[in-house]
């Protein structure tokens, strides 16, 4: 049989290309990698790095227009792309198996989740009924659902985001394979549950001496979960090195300016450094090095090689390879930073070496708190009903917003967090009457919100404004971004069409477009650029307060640093107030004043930024933030995790909404619901057991 | 990952489409949609046809030497030949003569039902699909109704009831046709509805008739397109249905469809009879249809880059 020695997976010069109407996207072009026996390769990019087309063409999943175009791909020394389509059946699921992002969609709604369990064993062993049974109630408790042997009968839609990805790794585990691909596996999970299917994964690996190939873009997760790391960017790997050299010492420039780019839990800083541009279009990519236009290290050293030749993929330092021509040499062009060891890293990466928290928040200073307030939400309340029968009655309420009080100050943030279905977007929407609210009040600049009448709403909507989460939901296909923009300008009869298009311009020059896009469709924006068109419509009016509806969550992480930073921008210039609602606490942290967390309808924790992340008072605070994957691999912090999930806002929990998931919960918390008070001075928590 | 989101960067935009953008700086009026309209072939075709039966239809005295109405019994069903192009009919006249007459009537017959039952449809599909509650359980359900009647039957009934001549035929025919836009129209509603730019747009204040259709309406129309292209030939049908009924157009006065029914009964004896006019009929449906396919690509931004 195969070779101690040689490597489970190794692949070699692998090149994918979709045959598409545009042309060839050279989606994967020219990766060479190796996986070992038990060990967890992290394989990060964004999208569009060809991750993903990566671990499938592994599989051989690659369907037209995709074809697996040259290369090879060893695994535990037989090649998998000459195999015929019937052997590679039996490697698939059996010696490599593979979990999705979407656990929900990624099960058969109409089997059983442990009929899908099983179908694996009966596909790859020899089996009878009953032993598949106890092996497959015996894999659910292996992944750690609660009561497996009646979960085996649910569908995929009565389980939650988290016990289906956990199905989806149980059939992934089933046959103890040699190794498990890992696409985002908890990209769609909120963050507590993500550090549950993490601990997972990791135990099973260990117990099952699984090696696996975990794919994320998530920086956080690769330093917590991954041996070895290689940074993918426009279909080829541009970095690879062992996970604390990574971090430590990130030699190519796409590396570095990925890591200077994310906001880190409890490092403020006043400013991302973003990288500018977005990931090529891979069909026709100008020769050389895919990263030069985006590059300021090329800039820099005023390499001018970078938009001729592609650099190699060579050895930069013990077990690390770098793909850049600052470290390798040329006919004329001597490498500028070849031997120079170690390398210093430019300015431009930040030092993700933890500094003492209190010392770094003062950086950046937060808002004036002695302003006035603009907004005062008092006993919000939506409830949204859930009909049934033949009179379609009211049977019950989906309590997502029960009782929040809150105010803003005028020119401040306050960020809004919690995981998915905790009522915080709809606080926002509610706020801006989008929504019709259920009961409570909200004063906006001293008016009344709840009690206007349609005409002064409409005035009041060039005051408030609203920036949505998916940039490309957000804009009318059929328009041209120039009329979506002046839209609100329409409604509300502001200027000539002369001034409107002056409006238009200066908008987009705001937002860092050009003048001439004004007369594009959507479809021609990337990603980034569809948010600043969001962001620049919701400016257009000049409102005193913008929701910002998780603006940066769909956003690739060097993407989100330039519109956070924008955002930053546009708050000074036209003194913004924002309600930032998000989920992730690092994005929150980085740019919010004030910051409240939310649970299930209910405000838990309110706080000034420093105070809240500091020295978080309520238990469902400090497990949040202990759930945050950290983007250290050397930081090795205890981690609260929480059990089960979040119950359903039907049915909440009586008493303290979070008791069934406290670690601190003790009886009162289950019969009296605790009161959102002033703990500490302007530090508001809702808990029984913090005085 | 897919083709489409990876050919979605360029962030900032490339230096050459500053050149680009004035070539197609002016991408809105209808100008520009003719252009789009007709940069491909079969829209072409299409609008040549329909072209060429309007024009068949205005100057029919002038392109034939025939009479449409009155009978000629020495050439009673006479095979195409080179005085007859296409033959004569049960009572001899000549089936070329007819279908240019008979145009009058049909064209103007299959676009009066699509208008009628296209704008009440898309109207009343929008309406439910966006204001909910109880007005779009009654729209609804009454389009169900409609649609659980047999349609002939529905006709007959309307025309009876509005009285037998040929406009309350085609008002009869428009009606039965709502059902159909009202219940695709209000499912892409459904979906469109949620989308996040209508609530930007509501966030900016505007009104609801606004959002219906400048917002939503744009969005839904590929398939009120294609439905209505591919429903002129039923609809050519069905006015012969109601004339053969005695409740629409009356003989001896030609239309496409009462043709194909009287040749129906001759089609071993004289299958030219029905042949010809069904072949028009075709024609037509398939010129609309390659219009309609034009029309719907050139509304889409999206394939303006590619086509």
């Amino acid at each position: 049989m195969a070779n101690k020695q040689q490597p489970l997976l190794q692949v070699n010069d692998l090149h994918t290309y979709f045959y598409t109407e545009d042309g060839v996207v050279k989606a994967v072009d020219g990766v060479n990698f190796h996986v070992s026996r038990g060990e967890v390769l992290g394989l990060v990019g964004e999208s569009g790095s060809g991750k993903s087309v990566t671990s499938l063409s592994i599989m051989r999943l690659i369907g037209p227009p995709g074809k697996i175009v040259s290369g090879e791909i060893l695994f535990d020394g037989k090649p998998l792309q000459t195999m015929s389509e019937k052997e590679m059946v039996h490697i698939r699921g059996d010696a490599v198996s593979m979990i999705f992002q979407q656990p929900q969609s990624s099960l058969n709604p109409v089997y059983t989740t442990g009929d899908q369990v099983a179908e694996v064993f009966k596909l790859h062993s020899k089996m009878d009924g009953a032993e598949i049974d106890t092996r497959t109630t015996e894999m659910f408790r292996m992944v750690g659902i609660p009561d497996p042997a009646q979960k085996v009968k649910a569908y995929p839609h009565e389980m939650s985001g988290g016990q289906a990805q956990r199905v989806m790794i149980a059939m992934g585990l089933a046959l103890s394979p040699k190794l498990l691909i890992a696409d985002e596996p908890t990209t769609a999970l909120d963050v507590t549950i993500q550090a549950q299917i993490l601990d997972l994964i990791r135990n099973l690996k260990e117990q099952l001496e699984t090696a696996v190939i975990l794919i994320t873009h998530d920086l956080g997760v690769i330093a917590e979960m991954a041996d070895r790391v290689a940074v993918m960017y426009a279909g080829q790997i541009v970095e690879q090195a062992p996970v604390e050299t990574l971090f430590a010492q990130p030699k190519h420039p796409y590396t570095q300016g990925l890591l200077a780019s994310i906001p880190v839990l409890g490092t403020v800083k006043d400013r991302l450094d973003a990288i500018p541009g977005a990931v090529p279009n891979l069909v026709d990519l100008p020769p050389g090095c895919h990263f030069a236009a985006r590059c300021s290290a090329r800039i820099e050293y005023g390499l001018d090689i970078c938009r001729h030749k592609e650099p190699d993929l060579l050895q930069v330092g013990a077990n690390q390879e770098a793909k850049c021509w600052l470290y390798q040499s040329d006919g004329d062009h001597v490498a500028p930073l070849a031997g120079v060891a170690p390398v210093e890293k430019p300015k431009a990466a930040s030092d993700p070496a933890p500094v003492a928290p209190a010392e770094v928040h003062a950086q950046r200073t937060t808002r004036t708190t002695t302003a006035k307030t603009l907004l005062d939400v008092k006993k919000l309340r939506k409830y949204y009903p859930v009909r049934g029968g033949v009179m379609r009655r009211v049977m019950a309420n989906v309590k997502a917003v029960d009782g929040v009080s809150f105010t803003i100050r005028a020119g401040e943030t306050l960020g809004l967090v919690g995981e998915s279905g905790c009522g915080k977007s709809t606080i926002g929407r509610t706020i801006l009457r989008l929504q019709e609210p259920t009961d409570g009040s909200v004063q906006f600049d001293g008016q009344d919100v709840f009690s206007m009448s349609r005409q002064e709403l409409k005035g009041l909507r060039r005051d408030m404004q609203i920036v949505l989460q998916d940039p490309y939901a957000s804009l009318n296909p059929r328009k041209q971004i120039g009329q979506s923009i002046a839209d609100g300008l329409k409604v509300h009869n502001i200027g000539t069409a002369k001034e409107r298009k002056d409006i238009i311009i200066d908008m987009l020059r705001k937002v860092g477009l050009e003048d001439y896009h004004a007369l594009r469709y959507p479809h021609e924006f990337s990603g980034g650029q569809r948010q600043r068109i969001g962001i620049a419509r919701a400016l257009a009016l000049n409102p005193k307060f913008i929701v910002c509806d998780e603006p940066v969550s769909a956003l690739d992480v060097s993407i989100q640093s330039q519109v956070l930073n924008l955002l930053n921008d546009l708050q000074d210039e036209f003194d913004l107030t924002y309600l930032f609602v998000a989920h992730d606490l690092s994005v929150v942290e980085h740019i919010s004043d004030r910051v409240a967390i939310m649970y299930l309808g209910k405000m838990v924790e309110l706080a000034s930024r420093d105070d809240l992340f500091r020295n978080p008072l309520h238990p469902y605070t400090q497990s949040l933030m202990s759930a945050v994957p950290i983007p250290d691999p050397t930081l090795k912090k205890e981690r609260i995790i929480l059990k089960g999930d979040v119950p359903s806002p039907l049915s909440p929990p009586t008493g303290c909404r979070f008791h069934t998931r406290c670690p601190l919960a003790v009886d009162r918390c289950k019969m009296e619901e605790p009161p959102f008070e002033e703990k500490r001075p302007d530090h508001f928590a809702a808990c029984w057991e913090v005085s | 990952m897919t083709a489409q989101t990876m050919s979605n960067a360029g962030d900032p935009a490339p230096p050459e489409t500053v050149r680009e953008s004035r070539k197609r700086s002016n991408r809105t009026g209808y100008r520009y949609f003719l252009r789009r309209l007709f940069r491909r072939i079969l829209p072409r075709i299409g609008a040549v046809i329909v072209v060429l039966f309007l024009i068949g239809a205005v100057f029919a005295p002038l392109l034939t030497p025939y009479d449409p109405i009155v009978p000629d019994y020495e050439a009673v069903r006479q095979p195409p030949s080179s005085a007859h192009w296409m033959g004569t009919d049960d009572l001899g006249r000549d089936l070329y003569t007819r279908i240019l007459y008979g145009g009058r009537i049909s064209i103007f017959a299959a676009f009066i039902p699509l208008l009628i039952s296209s704008s009440i449809g898309v109207t009343l599909g929008l309406i439910a699909g966006t204001v909910r509650g109880p007005v779009e359980t009654i729209i609804m359900r009454v389009m169900d109704a409609l649609l659980s009647i047999p349609s002939i039957l529905l006709m007959i009934v309307i025309a009876g009831l509005l009285g037998p001549n040929l406009i309350n035929a085609l008002i009869a025919i428009g009606i039965v046709g709502v059902a159909r836009y009202a219940r695709i129209v209000y499912a892409e509603t459904l979906s469109v509805a949620e989308r996040e730019y209508v609530l930007a747009t509501r966030a900016l204040g505007k009104s609801t008739a606004g959002i219906l259709f400048q917002e939503i309406l744009p969005n839904v129309t590929a398939p009120i397109i294609v439905i209505a292209s591919l429903s002129i030939g039923g609809i050519i049908l069905a006015e012969a249905t109601l004339s053969f009924l005695g409740l629409g157009i009356q003989p001896p006065t030609p239309s496409w469809g009462s043709m194909v029914a009287t040749g129906n009964r001759y089609l071993q004896l004289a299958p030219w009879m029905s042949l010809a006019p069904g072949a028009a009929i075709f024609l037509m449906v398939m010129a609309v249809n390659f219009l309609g396919d034009g029309v719907r690509d050139a509304l889409d931004p999206y394939l303006s880059g590619k086509m």
